[in-house]
């Protein structure tokens, strides 16, 4: 589970601090996918990040138990001097995976072929999103943060994804941060909503999308 | 009152979360090690080479100004040797500084996987100074033996223990410098001054002996010093430096260490906004 406790985050602006998230007290399950809804610029991504521990929170703290990925499909994380495989390597030592064999994997998925052994910044930015997207889901995580769904414009690899993606569902959970009220409804069992600094939880998904519809 | 005690949410206890913390850490390091040796080392890159290069101009430079003055050695010190002992040590522990200073700029993309935290970056940085200053001073010493100018060492362990120090003094004075500079970056300009001071006054061409008694006191003042006069006096069997002890390193070492740690506690935020 991911405890959130006292946790705020606040951003020093030119226009005085900008409390984003306001002392939040809430244990959320990872046995069930969470949608996190709230309108634009409430701090969905902010409170993303924290989970990820990308971020530090100002004040409070937050306990996970579970075993949770960075952002889906992130690539920043990649060092473009560094071949795909090298970069593979590192981040499967940090995970303390088997690094030979989520190369393998991440091969067959991607079909990247001989350019698993070029620098990264050789890469078009579709082949970074394959690459990052199937490491993502070569290592296995309790948890998979997705910010938005990630859109796949290869149709050939489109299919492998949705595939991958609808497995990931059944066997991981997903939080999940959407303006897209249907993938939530499609994809979570739990809804959260960000409002004025504040989370709420909501055990029905449709209560949740209610409250959303109404703030 | 390990295993058993977890709590009925699954709340790892303090001691689980030492021991997992322990062994993520050395995971993340280890990686991190093997990343800066591909980037630093590796596919064709002359890294390597030019960790050795960078002394060696230098001590063949000295070689000259020492044998257009009519001297074969220092102090009972064979020349190469001698003069090993103060650049390679000085370089080593000047890029240890430098690069620790740049690690976690170079690195922020890592920092978005939860586990690897800016002072890991350092850390692997310096075991990797470390691993590079030991096989550099190794090459030169093991060149110089074969060719019949410079005896093996005389205690291997002691020069190994002033090697460390000299690298572990500049992990210290390196997350310092950071933290300083993070604060204050007018500060970079002026250690550019400060490490050229450092060049002639830290005994890479000269000893402690060499200076009147007067002067002794101010030079000893410096940590550099130290660790030079330390290693030299473990590798020869002829020289004996006038400083008895490592106690003034060590003072050094852990009073840096403390503001070392002080600042990654309190800098920690400021590196992700």
């Amino acid at each position: 589970m991911i405890l959130l406790e006292n946790l705020s985050k606040i951003y020093p602006t030119v226009a005085g601090p900008r409390v984003v998230l306001d002392n939040i007290n809430i244990t959320i399950p990872t046995t069930k996918s969470v949608g996190i809804l709230g309108r634009n610029g409430t701090g969905k991504s902010t409170l993303m990040r924290l989970v990820a521990k990308a971020e530090t929170p100002t004040k409070g703290r937050i306990t996970t138990t579970a075993r949770i990925s960075w952002p889906l499909a992130f690539s920043g994380g990649f060092q473009a001097a560094l071949s795909a495989i090298d970069n593979i390597r590192f981040v499967s030592r940090i995970y303390g995976e088997d690094w030979q064999k989520i190369v393998k994997v991440v091969e067959e998925f991607t079909e990247l072929g001989s350019y698993m052994r070029m620098p990264i910044r050789t890469f078009s930015s579709g082949m970074r999103a394959r690459l990052s997207l199937a490491l993502s889901l070569a290592i296995k995580f309790d948890v998979y943060l997705v910010d938005e769904i990630p859109g796949v414009a290869d149709v050939r690899f489109k299919k492998r994804f949705d595939e991958a993606f609808q497995r990931l569902c059944t066997e991981s959970s997903l939080f999940l941060v959407s303006h897209n009220p249907s993938s939530i409804r499609k994809h979570c069992q739990i809804g959260c909503l960000l409002h004025n600094g504040k989370l709420t939880m909501y055990e029905d998904i449709d209560a949740a999308l209610k409250a959303y519809e109404a703030t | 009152m390990l295993g058993n005690s977890q709590n009925p949410i699954g709340i790892p206890t303090f001691w689980q979360s030492i021991i997992k913390g322990l062994s993520v850490q050395g995971r993340v390091v280890g990686a991190l090690v093997m990343r800066e040796m591909i980037t630093r080392y590796g596919r064709g890159s002359l890294g390597y080479l030019w960790a050795l290069i960078e002394p060696l101009i230098m001590i063949i430079v000295f070689l000259f100004i020492f044998h257009a003055a009519g001297r074969k050695s220092h102090a009972g010190m064979d020349l190469v040797p001698f003069l090993a002992t103060g650049f390679v040590t000085f370089f080593a522990i000047r890029g240890t500084v430098g690069r620790l200073c740049s690690a976690v700029g170079g690195n922020r993309g890592l920092l978005s996987y939860p586990h690897v935290t800016p002072f890991d970056t350092m850390i692997a940085r310096a075991i990797l100074e470390l691993a590079t200053f030991m096989v550099v001073f190794a090459i030169i010493v093991l060149g110089a033996w074969l060719l019949g100018y410079s005896p093996l060492p005389r205690d291997t362990f002691g020069v190994i223990i002033a090697i460390t120090l000299a690298i572990v003094w500049g992990f210290a004075f390196g997350v310092v410098e950071w933290g300083v500079e993070l604060i204050f970056p007018i500060v970079e300009h002026f250690m550019k001054a400060f490490w050229r001071i450092m060049m002639f006054t830290s005994g890479i061409f000269f000893t402690l002996n060499d200076l009147p008694l007067e002067a002794q006191k101010y030079f000893s003042l410096n940590p550099i010093f130290h660790v030079i006069e330390h290693l030299r006096s473990a590798f020869f069997p002829g020289y004996i430096t006038p400083i008895t002890s490592y106690n003034y390193l060590l003072g050094w070492i852990i009073s840096l260490l403390f503001l070392a740690l002080l600042f990654e506690r309190s800098l920690r935020n400021r590196i992700y906004d």
